[in-house]
């Protein structure tokens, strides 16, 4: 088969449903709407009555939305470097105690959070938003969204590496030796052989959170840009390159490296005609992103371009989205002011997401992750920086989240000390594990099992399993 | 070549000098002699012949079977390392000149090949004097005639991909961008004008101990910048670099070779480095004041049998990674991952360990046993690294630096030079996705510019389906293709073959025949199997 033949209609064959051509007019006249075709398409034409043999109406309508490609999507943002979690949310407020430790811990950093009152935060009046932190706390304060805050967030025993405590978070598991990320498994298990764009990265390498063992996926840096153009040849010749191409990378070598170049071969391929679509489809942003130069907001307008784009009414089959968000958190020195900047463009840049997806009517589908490696050590170093630290901070935003904290903030006291915050080596005890949060995520919103997903998370309720914020 | 063969090569005055002596000034070392490799046969020259610019001007191009060139009696393994006694023909050839190089110029992988596998690795160990050959950069990016990499952005990555394309030392360039992916040095963190300096010391001093690189390294003012050493001083730690001194340059992560506590006296053991500063020279004077340097008694690997414990300096620290028991098995195990694949067995691991050791904690004589490994030869491919995969179509086509397009191009396909992704460098397992593919088709299109097949060079003649796949494979040097990727090119060439269409679509015969050489080309420089060797 051609892979020009490939279409958002394979979802809906996918699905057992019958191929819906691309550009097929809804039935005009019969005033039924596209859902309700669809609905007799399954054989539901009796839908109230049939749904609730099906199990009830939810999940018929979720039936549908699958077969439409309306698959409940997450979007993980990665904050690359490590934030420091004690400025995002700052332990300034109503407890004094905070104060003076931090003051001990940071005399020059403390200073640059500014001790505005409107920033308090309002589920731990302990601590203050940042004021570069503005976008979360006006997503925080809107009436729609949700935001779900975990202030420090991490494992036990924690790793001070970049790339293990990131590898951590990326397979979901304190396995060094991981392959797939926990995204991936999901994909391996929900998702299909022929889709690459089920799990997107929005930048030029694969985020390692996406990968899977069995199904595609793709990264892409800019929609608009994504072609295959030939120099100097057109008509039949570049048509016959092209089909052989695909042909080529639909057959397997038995060499790993030459198989994995003719599988993405392959999955390139198919994502050209879904970022035609995309490109020639969706409207541009009509909301206002910041305006600075960032790769980020690009990738933020993209994606909720992508998840606007209908195909004969169906929607590109997107699971999970990964972004990078704008610059690098690694502030062993001079943090301010580029933290600052990077934070601002960074927290505008969702709110002005969220309000693009509303604009689009997209918002109900997705939620959003938030997070970084780690937070960084609560006493700077020598150089206005800080090293790097244990627990950090996570968000969880969307229409269908549960505004409210995931564990709390442990405070700064000494180790040792009642009530002890900081861990013997000085740095942040974590009060949520994020194999946790994932598992809320899998179950709550992607409506899966974490078990088999989340190593660890089989046991559940209680007995050694993760705890399971309640996130939706 | 390894040691013992060395040796028996050799007159046998002195002694071999130790670890010890080689760590000894030259003028302070007793009377030994350091073991290098023998001066060995250079690469043979291959003028790079000028490709066919039209298509029927392809000359009939034999490709030798690999019994052709049977291989020379290799050397004995005393130190049981393997050696590959398969046949080293043109694929083989290939094969090894892209792991260890840029990919062949035209003919220098016939070449090669006729010398055999053991000459064929001393030639890429010992290039001869180092010339640039080829076409010098010529555009209107340049800055008076030449790239300016201190200066302007994309012209250290241009720089590189320059030597890469025309260095007669094609190995020594490869370890230039090998040990760029080590350290990894950004221009993102350090001042642009440091980084030829950082970029011309691994060039120099890969050759020499790791243990002298490592010392140099840590005190080059770019590395200084880059992790914050010059920020590290008494009373005032910053561990950026002692951490990734152990972690990412000399033990690695998650095996137990050092705690948190050692990386926290591992930075109080390497502080006292500073800088000045001025809006005019940026960061400069670069230097060690002791007066910064914390003097207090530190200990490293505490409660190990390798523990340190003393006023240790920031040679010391450096020292005792070298000194760990678990360095060589990261050494080797790093290396080896950059040329082959999959894992050695334990026993190649443990040999490889014990060739470091014994050999003044070189890379040479590693890359030496593990270019004659048949892991390398016979095992299975590998995915070109972006700037390998570019380069290799410039040298294919005896192209020089035209364009600074390059440096954009090669960002999109996953490796912008002097911008490594972060302090690990580049995740080098994970060249591929549908972003990078699509780069790397861009990359293809852009080799193919300058000289692209026109109508006008096929006037008044015709050209048989199988000519133009000839012709097209001859364009790139004749690469190895396999038989699932000649036949999608056989197809191509008979398939769109037909007068109706030539006639409705194209208009000409010859505009046709461009087209279609065109659109080969591109099908051989894109096919998934020319990304790997």
């Amino acid at each position: 088969m051609h892979c020009q033949d490939y279409a958002r209609s394979h979802a809906l064959a996918g699905a057992g449903l019958p191929m819906i051509e691309p550009g097929m007019p809804d039935p005009a006249g019969t005033g039924l709407t596209r859902r309700s075709v669809m609905l007799r398409s399954l054989g539901l034409g009796m839908a109230v009555y049939g749904a609730s043999a099906l199990g009830g109406v939810d999940q018929v309508e979720a039936a549908i939305n699958d077969a439409l490609g309306e698959h409940k999507v997450l979007v993980s943002v990665f904050v690359d470097g490590g934030w420091d979690a004690l400025s995002v949310l700052a332990p300034f407020g109503n407890d004094h105690r905070h104060e003076a430790r931090l003051a001990e811990l940071r005399p020059g950093l403390a200073a640059s959070v500014a001790r505005d009152g409107a920033n308090v935060f309002a589920a731990d009046p302990s601590l203050s938003w940042h004021p570069a932190a503005a976008g979360l706390r006006d997503l925080w304060n809107d009436p729609v969204l949700g935001v779900a805050v975990a202030p420090a967030i991490g494992y036990s025993s924690p790793n001070y590496s970049h790339f293990t405590s990131r590898h951590f978070w990326e397979v979901g598991a304190l396995e060094v030796s991981g392959t797939t990320g926990w995204m991936g498994r999901y994909l391996d298990r929900v998702g299909r052989a022929d889709v690459p764009i089920q799990g997107v990265t929005m930048g030029g390498s694969l985020s390692p959170s996406l990968a899977t063992s069995n199904v595609p996926v793709a990264a892409v840096y800019d929609i608009d840009a994504y072609r295959y153009d030939y120099r100097g040849a057109s008509g039949r010749v570049a048509a016959a390159a092209t089909a052989e191409l695909r042909a080529l990378a639909a057959k397997a070598s038995g060499d790993t490296q030459r198989d994995q170049a003719r599988l993405v071969t392959g999955a390139s391929f198919r994502l050209v005609d879904d970022m035609s679509a995309a490109a020639t489809t969706a409207p541009t942003s009509v909301t206002s992103y910041p305006a600075d130069s960032s790769h980020f907001i690009d990738s933020l307008k993209d994606t909720a371009r992508l998840l606007g784009t209908r195909v004969s009414g169906a929607a590109l089959p997107i699971r999970c989205v990964a972004l990078r968000a704008h610059g690098g958190y690694d502030t062993h020195s001079a943090q301010e002011p580029a933290f600052s900047t990077n934070l601002r463009i960074t927290t505008q840049g969702i709110k002005a997401f969220w309000a693009d997806l509303t604009a689009r009517g997209q918002q109900d589908r997705v939620a959003m992750l938030v997070w970084s490696e780690f937070g960084r050590r609560p006493a700077e170093n020598g150089s206005a920086g800080c090293d790097h630290g244990a627990a950090g901070s996570a968000f969880v935003i969307g229409p269908s989240v549960r505004q409210g904290l995931i564990g709390e903030f442990p405070g700064l006291v000494t180790h040792g000390a009642a009530g002890a915050g900081l861990m013997r080596d000085g740095n942040l005890r974590a009060t949520s594990d994020f194999r946790g949060l994932y598992a809320a995520l899998l179950e709550q919103w992607l409506g899966t099992d974490a078990d088999g997903i989340v190593p660890g998370a089989g046991n559940r309720p209680g007995a050694g399993a993760f705890i399971r914020p309640r996130l939706f | 070549m390894t040691p013992a063969k060395t040796r028996s090569r050799r007159k046998k005055k002195l002694p071999v000098c130790t670890k010890k002596d080689l760590r000894t000034k030259k003028s302070k070392r007793r009377k030994c002699r350091v073991v290098k490799p023998k001066p060995k046969p250079t690469v043979p020259a291959v003028p790079p012949k000028p490709s066919p610019t039209g298509p029927v001007a392809a000359p009939p191009v034999t490709t030798p079977t690999p019994d052709a060139f049977p291989t020379a009696p290799a050397a004995e393994p005393t130190d049981g390392l393997r050696i590959y006694r398969g046949p080293f023909g043109v694929e083989q050839a290939q094969r090894m000149l892209f792991r260890a190089g840029f990919g062949p110029r035209p003919g220098q992988a016939e070449a090669l090949a006729a010398m055999g596998l053991r000459s064929a690795v001393d030639a890429l160990l010992s290039p001869g004097p180092v010339r640039l050959d080829g076409p010098p950069p010529t555009g209107p990016f340049l800055v008076g005639g030449a790239l300016a990499p201190g200066d302007r952005y994309g012209h250290l990555h241009l720089d590189l991909l320059d030597r890469q394309v025309r260095s007669t030392d094609q190995l020594g360039e490869r370890m230039v961008l090998v040990l760029h992916d080590w350290f990894a040095v950004s221009e993102s963190a350090t001042d642009r004008r440091l980084m030829p300096v950082h970029l011309e010391l691994l060039r120099r001093a890969w050759r020499g101990s790791f243990r002298d690189l490592l010392l140099a390294v840590t005190q080059d003012p770019a590395m200084l910048q880059f992790l914050d050493s010059t920020s590290n001083r008494q009373g005032a730690p910053n561990e950026n670099y002692a951490r990734e001194l152990m972690e990412l340059y000399g033990l690695g992560a998650d095996r137990g070779a050092y705690t948190e506590d050692d990386v926290r006296e591992m930075a109080r053991a390497l502080t006292g480095f500073r800088n000045d500063y001025s809006d005019q020279l940026g960061p400069h004077n670069f230097r060690y004041d002791p007066s910064r340097h914390d003097p207090g008694v530190k200990t490293i690997f505490a409660g190990t049998p390798h523990e340190r414990t003393g006023r240790l300096s920031w040679q010391d620290a450096v020292h005792a990674v070298v000194d760990h028991p678990l360095h060589a098995s990261f050494v080797v195990l790093k290396t080896w991952s950059y040329f082959i694949p999959t894992q050695p067995t334990p026993e190649t691991q443990r040999q490889l360990e014990a060739l470091y050791r014994s050999g003044g904690e070189r890379l040479e004589p590693l890359l030496e046993a593990i270019l004659l490994h048949p892991d390398l030869h016979a095992g299975p491919a590998m995915v070109k690294p972006p700037v390998v995969f570019a380069a290799g179509m410039l040298r294919a086509l005896g192209q020089g630096i035209t364009t600074d397009a390059w440096v954009g191009l090669l960002a999109s396909a996953g490796q912008h030079l002097g911008f490594p992704p972060n302090v690990a460098g580049w995740n080098d397992r994970a060249w591929l996705n549908t972003s990078t593919h699509s780069a790397r088709w861009a990359i293809v299109a852009e080799a193919l510019r300058s000289r692209l097949a026109t109508a006008a060079a096929y006037r008044g003649q015709t050209e048989a389906p199988s000519d133009a796949v000839e012709a097209a494979l001859s364009f790139w040097g004749r690469p190895a293709v396999s038989v699932d990727h000649a036949a999608a090119l056989r197809r191509v060439s008979q398939e769109t073959w037909s007068p109706r269409a030539v006639g409705d679509t194209y208009g000409s015969l010859e505009n046709f025949l461009a087209h279609r050489q065109n659109a080969l080309r591109q099908l051989v420089g894109a096919a998934p199997d020319f990304q790997v060797s």
